[in-house]
């Protein structure tokens, strides 16, 4: 039935999640990066602060989107806040497998997820998956290329 | 007009099922079905006429070429053009609007003005922001009224000698709002001014004249009437046409070529460089024949009904905006609209769980988005094969879409 799947997509933990202000604040300091979703409108400026080790800060500074995007966005930056650099990267990576059910996960993964578990319905359709990762590739792009200098 | 049960058995896409529940294909602004007649024409194409045309020496040339043009002349008969010469083949309405602004019909020095609306579609923006940026011009946009149509008096307003182009839809992708296209035209040429219109939305949808429009160049596209996709029209009037220069350069649209210089042929085969989407050609006018056969003026009036009554459904719930004029003032058949502070995509994934195909988002449309105060809308359009029915059930669903989610304090 078409509400039991929507309920497994539109779970408490995603609207909860939607409507959390907790992480859309200014970030001082940050390396900042846009992330669009053409098809939907869908626009972020994910925020990073590090230090050599570690997730120092993380945030959304600007924009909005879905339900799906926010929610992600939330729980993205929950996942990385305060990580050493490696767990952070390992984390978006498994959160992205999730979403995109790459693959299965092992069962530190799920549990070092936690929310983000609820995101297991997304794949089921299919033109969320963008909406689910805009603000996780934002800040493992951030990431990344800090990593690489 | 054929019964609808009749009508929707000539479109085997409508058969279908999408997450469980039978398909309500409401999208239709996006792109539309293709009837057997369509779908026939292109397999036989591809199985037995499939020849280059305007070349080869033998009958089957001779014969697909024949058909090829044949279209054309039924292009300038659906919209009432003066000569089938006046008829170029594009590959949509965006590649025919960006020929409108490079081509040489207009040559722009800084100072001048380029008018367009609030409501264009990025097709009918982006290349004339870009001409503008290029030439020195500035780009100017007609308001839109509260009411979502075109604030006439703005346009007087922004409308004056140094205007050289006026770039318009007949019909929005996003309000409904039908422009008097007539009108426009006939004070944008006292200004001195070139008019272009974005028919996308228009041909096929409702009856088109060019002649009474009056407008210098006119786009559509094949697959919003039934067509395939990759195939489109940029009607101008000779004149027009005739000071434009070619935008592709090759084979086909040359007389001829020698080491020092290229003798080009005459309009319209000037622009119809290389080989052109002939299957395309061929399905566009066995869409028109397809159309005329159901009556454009009885296409219009389903599809202004279905599109009233899904207004008036949508507009009864409570929490749900609808965008553009109400019902009653002159509409296509689309219908935009929000539910309460939900964002239009989670909105439409819900639709979608049920069934039915809408879309979500800006419909490149990102300035009026703005103007609107919104990130975006869902949008529903109708068709002459839709049925009341299936606009009932959208505003069901619609409802019981709000309830969901207001179950979690969203909404």
């Amino acid at each position: 039935m078409e509400w039991d799947e929507l309920s497994e997509l539109y779970g408490q933990v995603i609207i909860e999640r939607a409507q959390d202000p907790r992480w859309f604040h200014p970030l001082k300091g940050s390396v900042q990066r846009a992330v669009v979703n053409p098809t939907c409108g869908d626009a972020f400026t994910v925020a990073v602060t590090r230090d050599s080790n570690r997730i120092t800060g993380v945030a959304i500074t600007a924009g909005d989107g879905c339900m799906i995007a926010r929610a992600a966005a939330a729980v993205v930056c929950n996942l990385v806040d305060h990580q050493p650099v490696e767990e952070a990267q390992a984390r978006l990576r498994a959160f992205t497998a999730l979403v995109t059910h790459k693959r299965a996960l092992t069962t530190e993964e799920q549990e070092k997820l936690g929310d983000g578990m609820a995101f297991t319905g997304v794949a089921r359709f299919p033109v969320r998956v963008k909406c689910a990762l805009l603000a996780c590739e934002g800040v493992q792009r951030i990431i990344d290329s800090n990593s690489s200098r | 007009m054929q019964s609808v049960d009749a009508v929707r058995a000539d479109f085997p896409f409508l058969n279908q099922i999408m997450n469980g529940h039978p398909l309500i294909y409401l999208d239709n602004a996006a792109t539309t079905q293709k009837p057997r007649p369509v779908l026939r024409a292109l397999r036989q194409y591809y199985t037995q006429e499939n020849v280059n045309v305007h070349r080869g020496g033998y009958a089957r040339a001779a014969a697909t070429t024949a058909e090829y043009e044949e279209v054309r002349t039924r292009v300038a008969h659906l919209i009432n053009a003066p000569s089938a010469r006046e008829v170029v083949f594009t590959k949509g309405t965006t590649e025919a609007l960006n020929w409108a602004a490079f081509g040489g019909a207009v040559s722009l020095k800084p100072g001048d003005e380029i008018l367009v609306t609030m409501m264009e579609h990025h097709s009918n923006l982006v290349p004339w922001q870009v001409l503008a940026a290029r030439s020195g011009a500035v780009l100017r946009f007609v308001e839109v009224t509260a009411d979502g149509i075109l604030d006439w008096a703005d346009f007087q307003r922004k409308l004056s000698a140094r205007t050289r182009v006026v770039a318009v839809s007949a019909t929005s992708n996003v309000l409904g709002t039908v422009n008097p296209v007539t009108a426009i035209a006939r004070i944008a040429h006292e200004a001195g001014a070139l008019v272009v219109v974005d028919a996308a939305q228009a041909v096929g949808h409702m009856p088109v004249d060019v002649q009474k429009w009056d407008a210098d160049l006119v786009a559509f596209s094949g697959h919003k009437m039934l067509g395939p996709t990759g195939i489109g029209v940029l009607w101008g009037q000779r004149a027009v046409l005739e000071r434009m220069h070619p935008l592709e350069y090759g084979g086909e649209m040359i007389s001829a070529v020698t080491r020092d210089e290229t003798t080009f042929k005459e309009v319209p085969w000037c622009f119809e460089g290389g080989t052109q989407n002939i299957a395309g050609v061929i399905g566009l006018g066995k869409a028109i024949q397809y159309l005329e056969r159901q009556g454009i003026g009885a296409i219009q009036a389903r599809e202004q009904q279905l599109a009233a009554r899904l207004a008036t459904g949508l507009r009864a719930l409570p929490q749900v905006t609808v965008y553009g004029p109400v019902s009653g003032k002159q509409r296509n058949g689309v219908v935009a609209f929000n539910v309460g502070s939900l964002h239009a995509h989670d909105v439409a994934t819900a639709l979608d769980a049920q069934g039915t195909a809408v879309r979500a988002g800006h419909h490149c449309a990102q300035v009026l988005m703005k103007h609107l105060g919104v990130s975006g809308t869902v949008r529903a359009s109708v068709a002459f094969y839709n049925t009341t029915a299936e606009v009932d059930a959208l505003v069901a669903q619609v409802e019981r879409t709000e309830a969901f989610f207001k179950k979690y304090g969203m909404g």
